[in-house]
């Protein structure tokens, strides 16, 4: 259910845009986040060159707030829209999360309550914003930092249910759910076995740190074994699943930061740079 | 029939048309010396040394500051204040800032203005930028030789001849307006009106009259250039230490040393006389602050939630 | 209609949960305390990060427009026909 080729890809940042550059030819997409781009002005010079040479570009929204009481609003999805036109995208991503509430912005990707009541409003945000979008929609798990009380449904049937209900696609951040697993004590191998793998579009995987006996979700760090052990987990039962590895900072040499990227390969035995 | 012997306003008309029509000439002529052929070339820009792009992009003195970064990198020389200094023997690490310097480096052959560089630095310990680039200017000009036989640059001579061509005309035009001024004060006749003729028909014509060394097809290919290599930019300005040493010089030669920015510092008060940057093209549709995940900006096109993380 | 209250109930719920978040709200029956806590460090926490960045940025921005602004000062006539010539080299 991917319209990504099989390989490992890299977020694009202008800190990366050299090395995404230069591999063009072994990373086989690359991911932005749409909120970033100005649609009055031209892309940057380095996107657009990425663009008409053809690599897949995702643009990863982060502020549509599906898991909000309100339906999206409009105007954001139509930025979304124009945005994946704009890099002639295969695919757009989102979160099943919300940011905002009672006229409030957290700037944060929030976690939403998993009840059937939740759900049922949850799948129509989610059918609406497929129905403005000109390309399909993949959405992605985050990593809560607190939990709802008098949940019904746990993490992956919550997520199996709208994919089932919508079939909207899956975006499975491997690191979030480490984070999930290891901060409120699920199974995420239970999850990996609950969760529809056919609908996964790409997977995410990104550095963290355990501060405190709490694991952050940084992007600002090496990925962790436990990111890792998940990765090789969806490799045996998933097969060849494309890979973006996320960092937004802190991102050390060009060595390093190959390194990580022919890590990734080596564990799901696909091209990447270095490898 | 004597044109200095016209009367006044005649000759004011007569001379006003005779200015047009060489200002115009001046800038047809222009067009043409700078070359008509403005075609990409690959095989042009192919293989061209690090130096031979700051050259075409800056001149002699943009290359010998590439060659200094460069030199910076490879741990021969080093800053010292606004100066430069050597830095003992190949092989020793020199002043290791963080970014871009690293001392390490795997030696290279030297190029003559490396040789022609050091070789000044080793008649006098500290030597100024400015003074640098004059001691070592005859090697760094031997760099457009490349670059003229590839029909990126005309030769100094060239661009010489070229531009007092384009001064012909209007120096004409302007040579007559002179003399009839003069014949005008002898005859005590008004002059007003001729004065200001000629200052307008100076300035214009000192406005349009220079042909640049670069050709046209040369402006295309540094275009061109810095245009693929626009990434180079963005990450070089943003993380340098992402930036191979090579790809450094790279950047240097093709937009100025003020690309390298901080990664710079050792080199920066050296370096203060170098050529204006080259910037990205005006304003361009990217949110900077903004990078998502764990430091997401609520600034980005209407706030912005961020990237499921539990961290920042 | 059954979906306007369930949408209602939910953004009054989600507006107490953002309160207690970013605005020094009380924080809702049934939840972790000390998970709130840690959440609203964070959402501090990347404030203060975000605004860092935007520094940052605009500091870069400002170098770069500017790139010897610190520096040693020639002459004004000199700066200006240094870039005359090499605007026209």
């Amino acid at each position: 259910m991917t319209c990504l080729p099989a390989t490992v890809g890299l977020g694009w940042r202008p800190e990366t845009a050299w090395l995404i550059h230069q591999r063009a030819a072994e990373l086989g997409f690359c991911e932005v986040i749409a909120e970033n781009i100005r649609l009055d002005r031209p892309l940057p010079a380095a996107l657009a060159q990425l663009v008409e040479r053809g690599m897949p570009v995702v643009p990863h929204g982060v502020s549509l707030s599906l898991g909000s009481a309100e339906p999206p609003d409009p105007a954001r999805l139509d930025h979304l829209a124009r945005v994946a036109e704009r890099l002639h995208a295969p695919l757009v991503s989102e979160h099943v999360a919300f940011v905002r509430g009672g006229g409030l912005e957290t700037d944060h990707l929030l976690p939403v309550p998993r009840t059937r009541e939740v759900l049922d409003i949850v799948v129509d945000n989610v059918q609406r914003a497929m129905a403005v979008l000109p390309v399909p929609l993949a959405l992605e798990n985050i990593a809560a930092l607190f939990q709802w009380p008098d949940q019904e449904l746990d993490e992956a049937e919550f997520l199996a249910e709208l994919v089932a209900r919508t079939g909207v696609r899956l975006l499975l951040d491997l690191s979030n759910l480490h984070a999930n697993a290891r901060n409120h004590g699920w199974d995420p191998l239970a999850f990996l076995a609950a969760v529809p793998l056919a609908h996964v579009a790409y997977v995410h995987v990104a550095g963290g740190i355990e501060r405190n006996g709490f694991y952050h979700d940084t992007h600002a760090h090496h990925v962790g074994a436990g990111s890792l052990e998940l990765l090789a987990a969806v490799r045996a039962r998933a097969g060849q699943v494309p890979v973006l590895l996320e960092r937004d900072d802190a991102f050390g040499t060009r060595a390093a930061l190959e390194a990580e990227l022919a890590e990734l390969a080596h564990i799901t035995d696909m091209g990447a740079a270095g490898a | 029939m004597n044109p200095l012997d016209l009367p006044g306003p005649t000759f004011i008309v007569v001379y006003v048309v005779a200015a047009v029509v060489a200002l115009i000439g001046q800038r047809v002529l222009r067009v043409l010396l700078r070359g008509l052929d403005g075609r990409y070339d690959r095989a042009a820009v192919e293989n061209l040394h690090a130096y031979e792009i700051a050259y075409l992009a800056g001149g002699p003195r943009s290359a010998v500051a590439t060659a200094l970064v460069s030199l910076t990198q490879r741990g021969r020389i080093a800053a010292k204040g606004t100066g430069l200094v050597l830095t003992g023997a190949p092989g020793e690490l020199a002043l290791v800032a963080e970014g871009v310097y690293r001392g390490v480096a795997v030696p290279r052959d030297e190029h003559p203005l490396d040789r022609a560089i050091l070789g000044e630095l080793e008649k006098d310990a500290v030597l100024e930028y400015s003074t640098l680039c004059e001691r070592v200017e005859s090697t760094a000009e031997r760099l457009d030789m490349r670059l003229i036989e590839r029909g990126l640059l005309w030769s100094a001579q060239s661009a010489r001849w070229r531009t007092l061509a384009c001064l012909a005309l209007p120096g004409a035009v302007m040579t007559m307006g002179v003399l009839k001024l003069f014949v005008g004060l002898s005859r005590g006749r008004p002059i007003g009106f001729l004065v200001i003729a000629l200052f307008v028909t100076g300035a214009f014509a000192l406005s349009g009259y220079r042909v640049p060394r670069l050709t046209r097809r040369g402006q295309r290919a540094l275009e061109l250039l810095r245009l693929e290599n626009a990434a180079l930019e963005t990450t070089m300005s943003s993380a340098p230490a992402q930036v191979t040493d090579a790809d450094a010089v790279l950047a240097c030669a093709l937009f100025g040393p003020a690309v390298l920015g901080g990664a710079l510092a050792p080199l920066s008060p050296v370096l203060a006389s170098a050529q204006p940057a080259y910037s990205q093209g005006g304003d361009v549709g990217w949110i900077s602050s903004c990078s998502g995940g764990s430091s997401c900006s609520g600034g980005c096109g209407g706030g912005g939630g961020c990237g499921g993380c539990g961290g920042g | 209609m059954h979906e306007r209250e369930a949408r209602a109930r939910l953004a009054a719920a989600q507006a107490e949960v953002v309160r207690a978040l970013v605005a020094d709200g009380p924080v809702p029956p049934g939840f972790d305390s000390a998970h709130i806590a840690l959440a609203r460090q964070v959402l501090r926490d990347k404030q203060a990060h975000i605004a860092h960045r935007r520094a940052l940025a605009a500091a870069r921005a400002t170098q770069r427009a500017t790139p010897w602004a610190t520096d040693v000062r020639r002459p004004l006539w000199r700066r200006v026909l240094a870039r005359l010539a090499w605007k026209t080299r």
